[in-house]
């Protein structure tokens, strides 16, 4: 631009700076340093500087290391026991914390809560106890707990003394603590989601390859099969497998018997996709080249389909985590999945089954919340890896 | 393409039947399946009934409309696509070995004679892989070499195609079409074949691209005693590198010859139909129509009698009726055009040649037989638009 633009000019260098739009310079290469370097990136390098660009995509990521962060290292986090009752304090609402008091400012703390009965309605009600506070300690002692069985230790994160009331998310009917029970719950919901897909990942793509690769009498089976499967409504196929669990197995093997029963009904919507994809990449110039060279069917397959759908793979899997965790809810909140004395998001929301509850005790829908929001976190990570991988998986 | 110039002696004795392939009555039919029990109804005859021979160190053009079988012949030949009937013999230490008879681990050994260049550079290289594994898959694959052998040998192969060893650390985006088809000849020539199916390697490049390429395969001949079978669609790049032309049309062959023969002496309507469509680099020739009518039926449902006749500008009625044999029309010339046609070309040809002496072409020229260019009166209002950029 001259050193007189006109008013044209001005105007669309105006409207242009408005729009956050950048005016048209001469084109510049990149430094050739940089360049040279860019070319020898794997196509993984190229995916992950992509994918770095959409913001979205990665807080989802972020957010879901932090629930996974959250979740293995629950016990320690938590400030409660999942299972200690707090009988003098049953449905107690979120406590506030504090910094000011009456006689100045304080490290953080909480009231002491004096819990009475409502002489009109018959509930509980409670109230801070301005007389007493309780400072808020980190690593401080608390319940015992045994970390994974490698070692006990009652030191936890965050408490205010042993036996004081510190209910940060308020408590269920029977006292516990919801913040400790949606830490320890997550855990198991988050793992039924990991496991499920993993399991019904090795199922799904097994299936879906051959089914893919091979064709014809195999390829029509498997189909049909999935779609047999699927033609069966989904939540009364799992009450049905889950009920066939024997009510007396321990926690953990209810836990894997629900992980089974899940992988089991959701493998073929994956084995649907991988087939797809199988299909498109058998038929690809690439694979021709590989068998003129004289590469057996299992290079093929392990070298060239796999690594070729593996993207795919990748945001298939991350979309259909947040369908197990649901499902997985949809079975507790029924009463059908997880049994007490474990806990999971939806056994913790069967809690908050009607609509007086709901009125009366609205923290109890925590554990919906988190679930929305690993929901939410997955999806777009999924969104994410796929945009960041589209241009590349031929 | 005489035989190289290392061995001399045996080539040059031997040179008349050294055959390295012939294909025999060779067919390949795809079903045509329908409703909901995929009944077949019917077969498209990608490459139905075809014969070839070939000699060592040649290089033979395959030419034809899209959608004629080049493609699936090439493939048929080494088996990448399944034929359905004929024989394919390839002559390799002293025996003859029927590939058809092979079962598929045999198949799978014999690849290392028979290689391919893949048409679209973008789609034949894996885009997961870098370079050095794509051109090092045949000889890990074959276990012919590893380690630092391997690498001494990848990287001699990607410096003869013209490439450099640091480019083996990259991964195809970072290449141009040019490059990717570099790429894709030193995977075809890492096991140092004998054979090797050229799939229009250059229909995808810059026309400046397309040059370096040829003459790259020209090179590569020459000192690896290579065979071609070079498909294409473009005249021009077969007649630069082929030594013998078959046109195809439908799924069969319908002409071969030595390739300057064939351009000077075409001996099939759709021959003399295909060179009329070669555009000039001449701009003040005026580009003629091509002397054909209609498109190319569908090769589900091929006309009965000669393929070509509902196409065919000297088409008789019994054209429907009679199926043309391949016939020698002059030595080393072969043609499936039926008598009558053939001979009202030939009258139709001389005719025009003394019509206008002046405009026959440069070529014409300088060889008894008559000129490729008047063979028929150019439909009315030829299309004058200028030939060369339409080609860029």
């Amino acid at each position: 631009m001259t050193e007189n633009p006109t008013l044209v000019q001005r105007l669309t260098d105006l409207g242009r700076r408005a729009l956050g739009m950048r005016r048209r310079l001469p084109s510049a290469p990149p430094p050739p340093a940089e360049r040279k370097k860019y070319k020898g990136y794997s196509q993984w390098r190229l995916v992950w500087r992509r994918f770095l660009r959409n913001r979205a995509g990665v807080a989802g990521g972020v957010v879901i290391l932090f629930i996974a962060f959250c979740v293995f290292f629950a016990e320690f986090l938590s400030p409660h026991h999942v299972n200690t009752r707090y009988n003098e304090y049953t449905h107690m609402p979120p406590q506030r914390v504090h910094i000011f008091s009456a006689d100045g400012i304080h490290l953080p703390f909480v009231y002491a809560i004096r819990g009475y009965v409502d002489p009109e309605t018959g509930l509980r009600k409670y109230v801070e106890d301005r007389s007493t506070r309780h400072t808020i300690r980190f690593f401080t002692r608390g319940d015992t707990y045994s970390f994974y069985g490698i070692f006990e230790s009652d030191i936890r994160f965050i408490g205010a003394g042993q036996g004081n009331p510190f209910f940060l998310l308020g408590t269920d009917r029977f006292g516990r603590d919801l913040l400790s029970r949606i830490l320890v719950g997550g855990r198991v919901s988050f793992t039924v989601g990991l496991l499920a897909v993993f399991l019904s990942l090795t199922l799904g793509t097994m299936m879906g390859m051959i089914s893919g690769y091979y064709g014809g009498v195999i390829d029509n089976f498997v189909q049909r099969t999935i779609e047999v499967i699927y033609s069966f409504p989904s939540i009364p196929i799992l009450m049905a497998l889950s009920a066939l669990l024997p009510p007396h197995w321990p926690g953990y093997l209810t836990f894997m018997g629900i992980v089974t029963v899940l992988a089991l009904v959701g493998w073929g919507g994956l084995a649907r996709e991988i087939r797809g994809k199988t299909l498109a990449i058998r038929d690809s110039d690439f694979v021709l080249a590989a068998r003129v060279a004289g590469a057996k069917d299992g290079r093929i397959i392990f070298r060239h389909v796999l690594p070729a759908m593996s993207s795919h793979v990748i945001v298939i899997t991350t979309l259909a985590i947040p369908s197990f965790i649901l499902s997985e809810s949809t079975l507790s909140f029924l009463g059908l999945g997880i049994k007490p004395p474990m806990t999971s998001w939806g056994l913790l929301l069967s809690d908050a089954m009607n609509i007086y509850v709901l009125a009366l005790y609205p923290w109890l829908l925590f554990p919906g919340l988190c679930i929305l929001i690993t929901v939410l976190a997955f999806n777009f990570l999924g969104d994410g890896i796929r945009d960041a991988t589209a241009p590349f998986g031929h | 393409m005489n035989a190289p110039s290392t061995h001399p002696a045996p080539a040059a004795t031997e040179k008349a039947d050294d055959i390295i392939l012939e294909v025999r009555g060779l067919k390949t039919y795809f079903p045509v399946k329908k409703g909901i029990w995929r009944r077949v109804v019917g077969h498209v005859k990608a490459v139905d009934g075809v014969d070839l021979t070939l000699r060592r160190g040649e290089t033979l053009g395959l030419v034809g409309e899209s959608g004629c079988g080049k493609t699936t012949l090439g493939r048929s030949i080494i088996r990448l696509i399944e034929p359905t009937a004929g024989s394919i013999h390839f002559h390799h230490g002293g025996e003859r070995i029927d590939l058809m008879q092979l079962g598929r681990g045999e198949m799978r050994r014999l690849r290392r004679e028979l290689q391919y260049i893949f048409q679209d550079p973008f789609s034949s290289l894996n885009p997961w892989m870098n370079v050095f594994d794509i051109v090092s898959e045949p000889l890990v694959v074959n276990r012919v070499a590893s380690g630092s052998e391997l690498r001494g040998r990848v990287e001699s192969l990607i410096r003869r195609v013209g490439l450099k060893p640091d480019h083996l650390r990259r991964y195809p985006y970072a290449f141009s079409g040019g490059q990717r088809q570099r790429i894709g000849i030193a995977r075809a020539l890492a096991l140092n074949p004998s054979l090797i199916i050229a799939d229009e390697p250059v229909s995808a490049l810059d026309v400046s691209v397309q040059a370096q390429i040829l003459n790259l395969l020209e090179e590569l001949q020459d000192e690896f005693n290579l065979t071609y079978i070079f498909v294409a669609h473009d005249l021009s790049v077969v007649e630069h590198i082929s030594d013998r032309v078959a046109v195809m049309y439908l799924g069969e062959i319908v002409e071969t010859a030595e390739s300057g023969e064939l351009y000077r002496n075409p001996s099939h309507p759709y021959t003399a139909a295909l060179l009329s469509a070669v555009l000039d680099p001449d701009p003040d020739r005026r580009p003629e129509r091509p002397r054909m009518k209609g498109i190319v039926p569908d090769p589900a449902d091929a006309p009965p009698g000669c393929k070509f006749h509902t196409r065919c500008l000297y088409a008789e009625p019994h054209c429907a009726r009679e199926v043309p044999v391949l016939r020698e029309v002059a030595p080393g010339h072969e043609s499936k055009a039926c008598a009558s046609c053939l001979e009202r070309m030939r009258a139709e040809a001389t005719g025009r040649a003394a019509e206008g002496v002046e405009s026959a072409s440069d070529r014409a020229e300088d060889v008894p037989h008559v000129s490729p260019a008047p063979l028929a009166a150019p439909v009315e209002d030829a299309d004058n638009s200028p030939s060369n950029e339409g080609k860029q």
